[in-house]
């Protein structure tokens, strides 16, 4: 019992001679140091930094102190120049130990170097004795500077005063380099670098905020855009054409729309024209986005507000020209034609009912129905655009219809009905198609207001008409005149001699024509065989019941193995109406009489009239030539 | 009295002379269908390009392009003019310096002096009209102008119409099948245009469509003709090729480019 309260009085005074130590190592079981160096650059100057930092528990024990050596020049290959040093010491972890230093004319690709001296301020206790001294300091982390064992203070002697004393400890050394980039020069005007950096022109020219203007002309180019800015009722319509300037300059532009109503193309240039417009079912919707590139990489951007306007009529004005053509042999094959033009005025009209006032890019097709006793095609003549040139600055369109038909020579008779379908400003007005009807006598385009006498078809067909009619509703092309002559005197010819007699030899030219290399070789499909046997045999296009039935008896006799285009051509060929309809031809020459105008003149000016090819020959032809070699230009001069 | 035999015998011949002297020129008369005065007009064409031709150039066109600078001077100087451009895909038209402001230059010299510099070409004057051309293409058969029409007329129309009517001919003469029973349609154009004035009535007989184009822009007085030709010395089908039987109108029709110029934008009025 009495050796353990031995024990305890000794562990307590034990406790009681080390109060500090202890205290230390129960909150900190150890310290750190921080050792800094970092080189920069920013702008055209080189900046250098040094540091010494404790934490808390370091602190306990010690202050920081850093000696820092700025230099230039590569350490390994050649002697540094020494810019600048310094020494400083911190307090505990409370204030670090640094260095800042900056050089301002660095040159360009050279090294510059950071060195730190890292120390500590240890501080220990002095005694003057009175017999027997010593002194102690703490080292409780072990860092190496400390005499005496780790766990307590070496000490000897006692019963002497004591006092601080404070040394120096290094730590370690730190070092850092940088290789210097000069940064582009600026140009007078200039806030950036082309590296990002700000200009360091101490005087720096004043440069204009960025932005990007744009403005639009007011000269027509075609398409109705505006800046959306309205005149009276109406929107601002004459502006299509933008340029776009941007600060500073050099950059590049590119350009985009909002919606789908215009398309622009995207440019590096300085203007851009609205190359296109598509369909709009509403106006004022449309917005063009610039953007401008700076020279520097930086971007501003801009949006214009533009009207699109959508055409959707022409109106009739006025007819300027409404008359017959001369007979002329405008092909070289020679046929003579004639009919009649008529040039009308239209005005654009917009969506709002109002008349588009400026220049609008105009294109039509005409379209007839066939077929037509005017023999014509199903795609007429149009306008194309760049053929058309546009409406006037008023928006007015003239449009020449005009045709010429053999049909319509020595007081003939034909008529060509179809439409007329627009294109304006690349809007396909398809909801203003303009049927029309042409005559010999006489061309009636919807919306004119004129009427037309109807067209009296001849009192009886003529032979070579069949000719024509088979041959092209079959090929859609016309017969050659070889061809045209032959089947008519072949056609008359049976005429004469009864009309059963004809009736076979009307039979034999369909059958030259269905039944030839060229027609099996376009590669017709039943559906068209059927058409065509309905227009060549009966000049007319199928009602649906009967196209039904046929169509499906030839393909009800293709599937069984039997020949159904033969039969079908047997089926027209004998069938009632047919018939009927040779009965009633004419027996007449083909049409290519010769026009007696031109067989008048012929007689006036001294010529021999060949009323077989239509054709005049003088005795004497005139010479048209004067002197050696000039010629009058309108005759061919060697 | 056999004096007097004789003297009536001289009369007689003189008569006689006058006589077939008058019948010739009503003979010539008649042979250009009334319009005798064409002959003397075509030498005064001649002799009127060659006066501008030869004028001092006061003038030096500004434009980048050689045809800009050419047009630019015939406009300036209003001299009917035919252009065939070889549109040589490989070789962009180079862009020609402007001739120098030397003292002393004709008009001629002005427009040879920019001819000069582009490769191949040649100007030429013939019945009153500048031609500039590259003769390697302007005798080519596969070129349009060379189509011989067989019969043109129009008469008191404005230059849209028979710019229409001259295209259609072509193309009537090059496929002379798609118009055998006829055709129709029709065209439209700018009533304000300055080619819309009706003011030509033209007519000729087997000639080239490149002699039509100088006849319609002397008749019209305020134009020149620029054709678009492809090169068709390395990639071509020869225009006498027959298009296929479903090919359109329209779209053969759209081979042959031609365009006019206004030698002045806004003619003056006369008051």
């Amino acid at each position: 019992m009495k050796k353990l309260l031995c024990i305890l009085t000794l562990a307590f005074f034990g406790f009681l001679l080390t109060p500090q130590q202890a205290q230390a190592q129960y909150y900190c079981s150890y310290g750190i140091a921080y050792g800094t160096s970092y080189t920069w650059q920013s702008g055209s100057s080189v900046y250098f930094y040094s540091s010494t930092e404790l934490d808390y528990c370091a602190g306990l024990y010690y202050d920081p102190a850093t000696w820092g050596r700025y230099s230039e020049g590569l350490w390994a290959s050649e002697n540094v120049r020494l810019l600048g040093e310094g020494y400083t010491e911190g307090y505990a972890d409370w204030v670090p130990a640094e260095i800042a230093f900056n050089y301002g004319y660095p040159s360009h690709n050279q090294y510059y170097n950071t060195d730190t001296r890292h120390y500590v301020l240890e501080y220990y206790q002095q005694y003057y004795c009175f017999y027997s001294c010593g002194y102690y300091w703490y080292d409780p982390w072990g860092w190496g500077f400390a005499e005496g064992s780790y766990g307590g203070p070496s000490y000897f002697g006692y019963g002497g005063a004591g006092y601080w004393q404070v040394r120096r400890r290094r730590l370690g050394d730190t070092t850092h380099t940088i290789r210097y980039q000069a940064p582009n020069t600026c140009e007078p005007g200039q806030s950036f670098t082309a590296n990002g950096e700000a200009c360091s022109d101490p005087t720096p020219t004043p440069t204009p905020a960025p932005h990007v203007q744009w403005t639009t002309e007011t000269t027509n180019n075609g398409i109705p855009l505006a800046n959306g800015a309205a005149v009276g009722s109406l929107p601002n319509r004459n502006s299509t054409q933008i340029t776009a300037t941007g600060t500073p300059s050099g950059g590049t532009f590119s350009w985009s729309t909002s919606s789908d109503k215009v398309t622009l193309s995207s440019t590096s240039g300085s203007a851009i024209t609205v190359t296109s417009v598509k369909k709009s079912d509403a106006i004022g919707d449309v917005v063009i986005n610039i953007t401008y590139t700076y020279i520097d990489g930086r971007s501003s951007s801009a949006s214009i507000p533009m009207t699109v306007q959508q055409p959707t009529e022409f109106q009739y004005v006025e007819t300027t020209v409404n008359q017959a053509l001369p007979a002329q042999r405008p092909t070289r094959r020679g046929s003579l034609m004639s009919g009649w033009r008529k040039d009308i005025n239209f005005q654009l009209i917009d969506q709002l009912g109002q008349p588009m006032y400026f220049r609008v890019p105009v294109a039509d097709t005409m379209n007839f129905d066939i077929p037509n006793d005017c023999f014509l095609p199903r795609k007429g003549h149009g306008t194309t655009l760049s053929e058309g040139k546009g409406t006037s600055g008023s928006g007015i369109w003239t449009h020449v219809y005009t045709l010429r038909s053999t049909s319509c020579i020595n007081n003939g008779t034909c008529t060509g009905t179809g439409y007329q379908r627009y294109t304006v400003n690349g809007f396909e007005l398809s909801n203003d198609d303009k049927t029309f009807r042409f005559q010999c006598n006489g061309i009636q385009v919807e919306g004119d207001g004129s009427t037309l006498p109807p067209s009296t078809p001849p009192a009886r067909r003529k032979t070579a008409m069949l000719v024509n009619q088979f041959y092209s509703t079959a090929f859609e092309d016309w017969p050659s005149d070889d061809e045209l002559l032959n089947w008519t005197n072949r056609l008359n010819t049976a005429a004469a001699q009864g009309q059963e007699q004809l009736l076979a030899e009307a039979r034999a030219l369909a059958r030259a024509v269905f039944q030839s290399a060229e027609y099996i070789n376009l590669g017709r499909s039943d559906e068209d065989f059927v058409t065509d046997l309905y227009n060549a045999y009966l000049w007319r296009a199928p009602d649906a019941d009967g196209y039904n039935f046929w169509l499906n008896t030839l393909r009800n006799d293709n599937a069984q193995g039997i020949n159904g285009r033969e039969h079908l051509l047997q089926a027209f060929e004998y069938s009632t109406d047919f018939a009927n309809l040779i009965y009633s031809l004419e027996a007449a020459p083909p049409s290519n009489v010769c026009d007696v105008t031109e067989e008048q003149n012929c007689y006036s000016y001294g010529g021999s009239w060949n009323s077989s090819t239509c054709a005049c020959t003088y005795y004497e032809p005139p010479d048209p030539c004067y002197g050696g070699g000039t010629g009058y230009y309108a005759y061919r001069c060697y | 009295m056999f004096k007097q035999q004789k003297k009536f015998v001289v009369a007689l011949l003189a008569f006689a002379a006058v006589l077939a002297c008058l019948t010739y020129i009503l003979a010539r008369q008649q042979g250009t269908k009334g319009k005798p005065d064409m002959l003397l007009a075509a030498r005064a064409d001649s002799e009127d390009i060659e006066s501008r031709l030869s004028q001092k150039a006061d003038f030096i066109p500004g434009g980048k392009s050689a045809a800009d600078q050419i047009i630019a001077v015939a406009q300036h100087y209003r001299i009917p003019m035919g252009i065939e451009w070889v549109n040589r895909s490989s070789s962009p038209e180079p862009d020609v310096a402007p001739p120098s402001r030397e003292s002393n230059l004709t008009v001629r010299d002005v427009l040879e002096a920019i001819v000069l510099r582009l490769p191949g070409y040649q100007m030429t004057t013939r019945n009153g009209v500048v031609h500039l051309a590259d003769p390697a293409f302007t005798d080519d058969a596969a070129n349009f102008l060379n189509v011989q029409i067989e019969e043109f007329q129009v008469e008191n129309e404005n230059l849209l119409t028979a710019k229409e009517q001259l295209r259609l001919s072509i193309d009537m003469t090059l496929n002379p099948d798609d118009y055998e029973g006829g055709y129709a349609g029709g065209y439209g154009y700018n009533p304000d245009d300055v080619f819309a004035k009706r003011n030509i009535t033209f007519y000729s007989k087997d000639l080239t469509v490149r002699e039509i184009l100088d006849g319609l822009v002397k008749a019209n007085g305020n134009a020149l003709w620029v054709a678009q030709l492809d090169d068709f010395k390395t990639a071509a089908k020869p225009l006498t090729a027959k298009p296929t039987k479903n090919s359109k109108q329209e779209e053969a029709i759209s081979k042959y480019r031609w365009d006019f110029v206004p030698l002045v934008e806004k003619p003056e009025t006369r008051p």
